[in-house]
This record gives structure tokens, C-alpha cells and sequence, in this order.
């Protein structure tokens, strides 16, 4: 168990190394920095570069955000500490990544497990909306609810409804969207289930499986423990692409998570705040699925004793 | 009695509607990064900034300087330097009394070298500024000013909150700040929607029972939000939303003119050092043409609007004349080989890079290839972003065109763009004549003489052809019929929000 654990633990802080130098370099490399910005940059450059640490080496502005040192924001909100900056955003994107997360392998096990015919019909439309991209099944939802009730409040069919537009607040319609979608989108679903139902039929060929369907004990005495692993394997899997994919749900939605904030930094060469987010979310998969792949290790050891 | 009870009701009443009337919501692109004036970078944050603070002048209706917190001023005979006496009612909104020395420490901390203010430009022309009792102050100038209250109108900061004039970005001040304006903020959210109440100890009026600016990225959705009353205001609207604004009873366009015009820029390093190489594109973009798509406007001669006074009104527009065109480049060398001109085996194409967020580019871009295309040229668009924009065209000249506009505000100064020793001028334009035009109008003090100068340079600029110039945009302003009273101001739009009201 420790040694799998600090091999899984080994392998996560080098893809956050990795991903903090990555983007350091990718922003180095592209054109203008945050002083270019200003309308004055020629007149202050020098005084801004020498505040800002622009003049330090890469290597030591990457050490200083791997060190959790993340300074204060140059461009989104200038002088802002970088902490300020985006714990609300990643306390909201955690949110939804949680909750599409748990939908997702909900949805998954549900449609993998459940053979009774009644819920053929809800998943084969639930595989159909998964082929889906993400961004363009968001751009659809939002695009036809807006557009369908301007047409009915127009044609006086239904007078304006509470919903709509979809409020600027926080509210449990755009949070139900941007989870299904997540959750669905991109053939989230349509792997997920596959990957799954794989999983299941073949433990149910298994001779342990057969005899105890043989002396007619329930499947669920069973199934779950063995299936809490692929479940394991599965969220370990999907947690790049969740992430990724909610960056663009949250820019459909107009949602203001930390994947809007990353794109923005990145667009203003807010490069403290970019290289910030970069380390969490490094650290939220790459740790993620050390924890993960390393629980699971664990349980197949278990059986296989 | 009885005769008190009518009185009274009234006031009832109004005190009533004044409690019940409601904020103005309107939104912006972007939410502003900081609302100290010190380091202002985009007119989301001018804009909250005039609700926030006062001027020493504002523009009244008719676009003219006239003091704000300026009780009375003297102009020298020889007009460098100003003696002001400030109102003597004006408070901050944390209590304090406005001084000379708050006017003074703004002065010191925007040309405070360690302050690195975005500002400091604005009041590069005062050389000095010095305290001359607890509301009065002397202004030194280092040359003669034809018109100072023009260029006092930077936003005035309390010396009371801040430790020097040495001042940092991150100071407190950017999220938690106190001005002396018509309205006070109460609260800047994480999310960046600033909510701001009405300053009841404010020197004038207020009627706008305070205001509330959200972020929202997509400017379809904002029309949206506008049209099912989640909004006031929008401050500016699309040419393609304008039909659908324009039909709704509720909303009120409002056109206003942003002193802003369009060019294709041209790299004086390249080929287009050749002024006839110049004269043929111009020759070849047909600008009508390009116009009409977009929205309403008027082509421009040269670098003012048509309603400046600088405007020369006897420049010629440059026909559209791709024949010409065609016997210049035939003359370069160049040879035309059916589709394509040539030379060298190579031909004649060019990178134009155009800002990713610049409204309606795309649009303007495609047209324009499509014009040239027609033509033999090739054009290789890119769309950049604002800090690769900044660092390819302002710093490292890495383009063969550009596609994009000049604001200015009231002075209308175009020497940075077009003076050789212009820091805007990346195109490398040069010109002895118009040099000496645009160092003249700056130092005269006769208004006519920096008009007829500026009309000279008009034309100097326009037979030179550095860039082609294209057009100025009609803007519009939306705002729900249930704001009365509401003007906007081309510029700062929120000048006069005071005196609007939301029913």
C-alpha cells in the first residue's frame, strides 16, 4: 500500500512540475506580456518589470508557484492576491465537477447494471446526446431554450417566464445545465457506460459469479464491491477531460468558474494567476487519480488474497 | 391644520418614491480590474470611475469644460498657470472634507515614476502644483495652454487614504474605493458586479437611486437581458442587435458619435515606404463598399471624425480607381500573371493582423480580401489578441497591414499617431510638413490658428496617404424607457447619471 501510494504520489507531483513549467513556457513563448497591455508600457516598463518580477528567471517564477508562493495578479485584477483571485472560481468549478462527476458515473453504473427494459428507451437517447460535443450540446440547449421562448413570449403564445433569460445569479437551472452537459457531452456518458458495462458482463461470467447466481444469491452481494473498482478506474480516467470540458461549459453558460479565469489569464498574460490555476488543477487530477489508482491497487490486492 | 395635511402628504409621497425607485443595472463586457483611476486600462473602468469620482471639470451637455469641484479659476495673462478655488461643500464619501492637498497628491501620484501610473500622460503638461491655502492651489504649466480645463479633467483621489504618492497596484484602494462623486460603492464582488448607492451627502442632486454594473461576456445575451427587463442599459450595442432593439417599445436607442475612426494601416518599412504603392491600395478598396455591411457611418478623409472642427472638408475622398491601381503596380516591376501580380516568382501577398475582439473585423476582413482578391493581391489575415497586438504592431513592427481604430477624447490630439516622433506612430510615417503643422498647433494659444493647423495637417496627412482611412461608426447606446432623463456622454457615458432615474 505505501509503496504503491508514494509511486502514485511520485507520478502526480511530476505531472504538476510538468504542467506549472509547461505553461510558464508556452506563456513565455507567446507574443506580449502583461506591461504591453498598458497604454503606456514604453514609460513603464522597467519600474513594472522590476515589481512585478518579470526580470526574474523562468525557472524561479516557476519554482516560486510550484512553492505555492502565487503573488498578486498583474492584469485581471492588478494587485489582487492571486489566492483572492480565484478561490471563489475554484470553489464553484469544484462544485460542478463534483456533482457532473457523480451524475456521470451514477448515470454510468445505473445504465450498465439495470437491465430491465424500461430504461433501454432513456439510454439509448442518453448515448444519442452523448455523441454530442460538448460545446456544441451547450451552445444547442441554450441557443434553443433562449431563442424558442423569444419566439413564444413574441408570438404572445406565453407571457415572459421567471427563467428566462437564464439569470446572471447563481440558480439551480443554469447548475442543472452545466452539470448534465458536462456529465453527458463529448461521449462522456456513451465511454463511461461502455467501459462499464464491459466491466460487468464480464463478472458476470466469472465462475464466483455463477455459482452464487447458481445458489440464488441476490447479484448485489457481490456486483458492488467488484464494481467500486472499474467506478475507481473510470473517475480516474474522465477527470482531465471532465475539467477540460467544464472549461468550455462555463464559457457557453457564462458561468465565471476558474476555467473562464484560466482562459482570461491566459489571453490578458496574467501569468501569475495562469500558472496558479495550472498547479490546482494539476494537483486536482494528477492527485485525484494518484488517491485513486492507489485505493484501487489496494482492493485488487485484496481479492486476488 | 388641515392646511398642512396636503403638504405633508406630498412629501410622503415623494419620500416614498424616492425609497421605492430603482437602481440602474447595466452590464459590460468585462468586469474592471480595478477602480483606482491611477492605473485605468479600458473604459469598463472609466466608466464605473464617473460614477465613483468628480473631476476638477466635466463636460457639461454641450461637450464644453466647466468646473466640478472648481468653485471659481484664473487663467494667467500668459496662460502657464491657473489659480483654482475649490467648492467648499465637498466631502469624500468616508466624511472628509476635499482640500487643495488631496487636488495636489493626485497631481504628485499620477507623475510619481514609482507609481507607474497609466495616467501620468494626462498631466504631463503640469510642472508644477502647489497648495496655496486649505481650498485653493496654483497650477504651473510648461508651456502656454490654449484651453487647461480641456485636460483637468483626470479624477480626483483622497491624500487621506494613502501613505505617499509612491502608490502600488495592489493598494486597497483598487476594490475598497471613496471619491467624492454622486455615488458611493457598496460592494465589489468577487464575481466583479459593483454595486454602487446613491451619495446622499453629494454637493448637486442626485436622482438615480444608485447603480449596479455585471459582468456579461457575451454582448447577444446583453441585448437579451435588456429586452426581458434583467437590465437598464446597455452602454453599447451591435450593429447586428440594432433591428431588434430598435422594433421593442421598451427600449430607447440613444446614437452618439465616440470621436473614434477605422484605417487599414500600412508598414512604412516594407513596400509601402512607396507612397504610390500606397496610393494604389487605397485606389483598390472601394470603402463604400465595405461600409454598408457593417452599419451606419461616414468615410473620412483623414485623421478627425467629419464633425471635428479639425475636419478639412476640402480633402477629396481617393477614388475608387482599380484600373490606376493596376498601371502603378504594373510600373513597380510586377506582373500580372491572371490571377495573381508578380514578381520574383512571388506574389504580391500581405499578412494583415486585425485584434480577435475587434467588433465587426471578421466581417471587414473578409470583404476586403474579397476586394483585393479581385485585384491579384493576396492578403494572409490573423487574428491576434490585445497583448500579441501590443507586442507584434506597437513594439516590434511585425506586420504588413492593420486593421483597426484611434479613439480620442475631446482634445483630439493625433500627434503620437502621426508625428515622427510619435510613440503611436508604428506605421513609420514621416513627414517634414506635418511634423511642423502638428509642433505648431500644440503651442499655439489661438484656437483658430490650432484649427486652421490641424486642418493643414488633415490635408498634409491625407495626400501622404499612410494608412487608408476608412470611417466612423455610429454608436448606440440602449436604455430601457423606464430611465427617464437619461443623456450619455460619447466618452465617460455615465457624466450626467445623476440626474437619470429608473421608474
Amino acid at each position: 500500500m505505501t509503496l504503491a501510494a508514494l509511486k502514485h504520489g511520485a507520478v502526480a507531483a511530476l505531472t504538476v512540475v510538468v504542467a506549472v513549467a509547461g505553461m510558464q513556457v508556452l506563456l513565455a513563448l507567446a507574443p506580449g506580456d502583461p506591461i504591453d497591455l498598458l497604454p503606456n508600457a514604453n514609460a513603464v516598463r522597467a519600474t513594472l518589470e522590476a515589481q512585478w518580477g518579470l526580470d526574474a528567471p523562468l525557472w524561479e517564477r516557476i519554482g516560486r508557484t510550484l512553492m505555492g508562493d502565487f503573488g498578486q495578479s498583474l492584469s485581471l485584477r492588478p494587485g489582487a492576491p492571486v489566492r483572492e483571485v480565484i478561490a471563489l472560481p475554484l470553489l464553484k468549478t469544484a462544485s460542478w465537477w463534483l456533482t457532473g462527476s457523480a451524475l456521470l458515473t451514477s448515470l454510468a453504473t445505473v445504465g450498465a447494471v439495470v437491465q430491465r427494459r424500461s430504461i433501454r428507451l432513456p439510454r439509448a437517447v442518453l448515448m444519442v446526446v452523448s455523441l454530442i460535443p460538448t460545446f456544441l450540446l451547450a451552445h444547442l440547449i441554450v441557443n434553443g431554450a433562449n431563442e424558442s421562448v423569444v419566439a413564444a413570449t413574441d408570438a404572445g403564445v406565453m407571457g415572459r417566464p421567471g427563467w428566462f433569460p437564464l439569470p446572471l445569479e447563481a440558480s439551480t437551472l443554469r447548475f442543472a445545465l452545466a452539470v448534465g452537459i458536462l456529465a453527458i457531452g463529448s461521449a462522456s456518458f456513451l465511454d463511461a457506460w461502455t467501459e462499464l458495462s464491459t466491466q460487468v458482463n464480464a463478472l458476470r461470467s466469472r465462475p464466483f459469479a455463477i455459482a452464487a447466481k447458481s445458489r440464488g444469491e441476490p447479484e448485489h452481494t457481490w456486483l458492488w464491491r467488484h464494481i467500486a473498482i472499474a467506478v475507481c478506474e473510470l473517475l480516474a480516467g474522465r477527470a482531465p477531460a471532465l475539467l477540460g470540458g467544464l472549461v468550455i461549459v462555463e464559457k457557453v453558460l457564462l458561468l465565471g468558474g476558474a476555467g473562464t479565469v484560466l482562459w482570461d489569464a491566459a489571453v490578458g498574460r496574467d501569468y501569475p494567476v495562469a500558472l496558479a490555476l495550472t498547479a490546482v488543477f494539476a494537483l486536482w487530477v494528477a492527485g485525484l487519480r494518484a488517491v485513486l489508482y492507489t485505493l484501487r491497487d489496494h482492493w485488487r490486492r485484496g481479492q486476488t488474497a | 391644520m388641515p392646511r398642512l395635511t396636503l403638504p405633508i402628504a406630498f412629501a410622503a409621497l415623494a419620500l416614498t418614491a424616492s425609497a421605492l425607485a430603482a437602481p440602474l443595472r447595466y452590464a459590460e463586457d468585462a468586469a474592471p480590474g480595478t477602480i483606482n483611476p491611477l492605473f485605468t486600462t479600458s473604459m469598463t473602468e472609466a466608466r464605473v470611475q464617473e460614477l465613483l469620482f468628480d473631476s476638477l471639470f466635466t463636460d457639461n451637455r454641450s461637450l464644453v469644460a466647466t468646473p466640478e469641484l472648481v468653485q471659481s479659476y484664473q487663467l494667467a495673462e500668459d496662460r502657464q498657470s491657473m489659480t483654482i478655488d475649490l467648492r467648499n461643500s465637498v466631502t469624500w464619501h468616508d466624511g472628509h472634507p476635499l482640500t487643495a492637498d488631496d487636488v495636489v497628491f493626485t497631481i504628485m501620484a499620477m507623475k510619481d515614476p514609482a507609481t507607474a501610473s497609466t495616467e501620468a500622460a494626462r498631466v504631463s503638461f503640469i510642472t508644477a502644483a502647489e497648495r496655496t491655502g486649505p481650498r485653493s492651489l496654483r497650477l504651473t504649466f510648461a508651456g502656454p495652454e490654449l484651453s487647461p480645463e480641456d485636460r483637468l479633467s483626470f479624477k480626483i483621489l483622497p491624500k487621506h487614504r494613502f501613505s505617499g504618492t509612491a502608490i502600488q497596484r495592489g493598494d486597497a484602494f483598487r476594490n475598497n474605493p471613496v471619491g467624492t462623486g454622486p455615488f458611493k460603492l457598496s460592494s465589489f464582488g468577487a464575481d466583479g458586479s459593483i454595486v454602487l448607492e446613491r451619495n446622499a451627502e453629494y454637493f448637486a442632486e442626485v436622482d438615480l437611486n444608485g447603480a449596479t454594473l455585471r459582468e456579461v461576456a457575451d454582448k447577444s445575451y446583453q441585448a437579451k437581458l435588456l429586452v426581458y427587463q434583467s437590465l437598464e442599459a446597455l452602454v453599447r450595442v451591435i450593429p447586428r442587435d440594432l433591428a431588434t432593439l430598435e422594433s421593442d417599445r421598451g427600449i430607447e436607442l440613444y446614437p452618439y458619435q465616440t470621436n473614434s475612426w477605422w484605417y487599414l494601416g500600412m508598414n512604412h518599412q516594407g513596400v509601402w515606404a512607396d507612397p504610390e504603392m500606397r496610393s494604389a491600395l487605397t485606389m483598390m478598396v472601394n470603402v463604400d463598399e465595405l461600409l454598408r455591411p457593417i452599419g451606419t457611418g461616414d468615410t473620412v478623409t483623414g485623421p478627425f471624425v467629419r464633425s471635428s472642427p479639425f475636419y478639412n472638408h476640402d480633402v477629396r475622398k481617393v477614388a475608387h480607381d482599380p484600373d490606376t491601381a493596376r498601371t502603378i503596380i504594373a510600373t513597380k516591376g510586377y506582373t500580372f500573371d491572371g490571377t495573381h501580380w508578380m514578381k520574383d516568382g512571388q506574389p504580391l501577398t500581405f499578412r494583415l493582423l486585425v485584434q480577435d475582439n475587434q467588433e465587426v473585423g471578421q466581417d471587414v476582413v473578409i470583404a476586403i480580401q474579397g476586394q483585393l482578391q479581385r485585384y491579384g493581391v493576396t492578403l494572409e489575415p490573423e487574428f491576434i489578441d490585445e497583448a500579441a497586438w501590443k507586442s507584434r504592431v506597437w513594439q516590434s513592427r511585425d506586420f504588413d497591414l492593420v486593421l483597426s481604430q484611434w479613439t480620442f477624447d475631446r482634445n483630439e490630439d493625433i500627434y503620437e499617431q502621426f508625428h515622427s516622433q510619435g510613440s503611436r506612430n508604428f506605421t513609420g510615417y514621416a513627414s517634414d510638413r506635418t511634423d511642423a503643422l502638428l509642433d505648431e498647433s500644440r503651442t499655439t494659444v489661438d484656437p483658430q490658428q490650432k484649427r486652421s493647423l490641424l486642418q493643414q495637417a488633415h490635408a498634409s496627412i491625407s495626400a501622404d496617404q499612410p494608412m487608408v482611412f476608412l470611417w466612423t461608426l455610429n454608436s448606440y447606446a440602449a436604455v430601457s424607457t423606464r430611465v427617464r432623463s437619461a443623456e450619455v456622454h460619447p466618452f465617460y457615458f455615465f457624466t450626467w447619471a445623476q440626474d437619470w432615474s429608473v421608474e
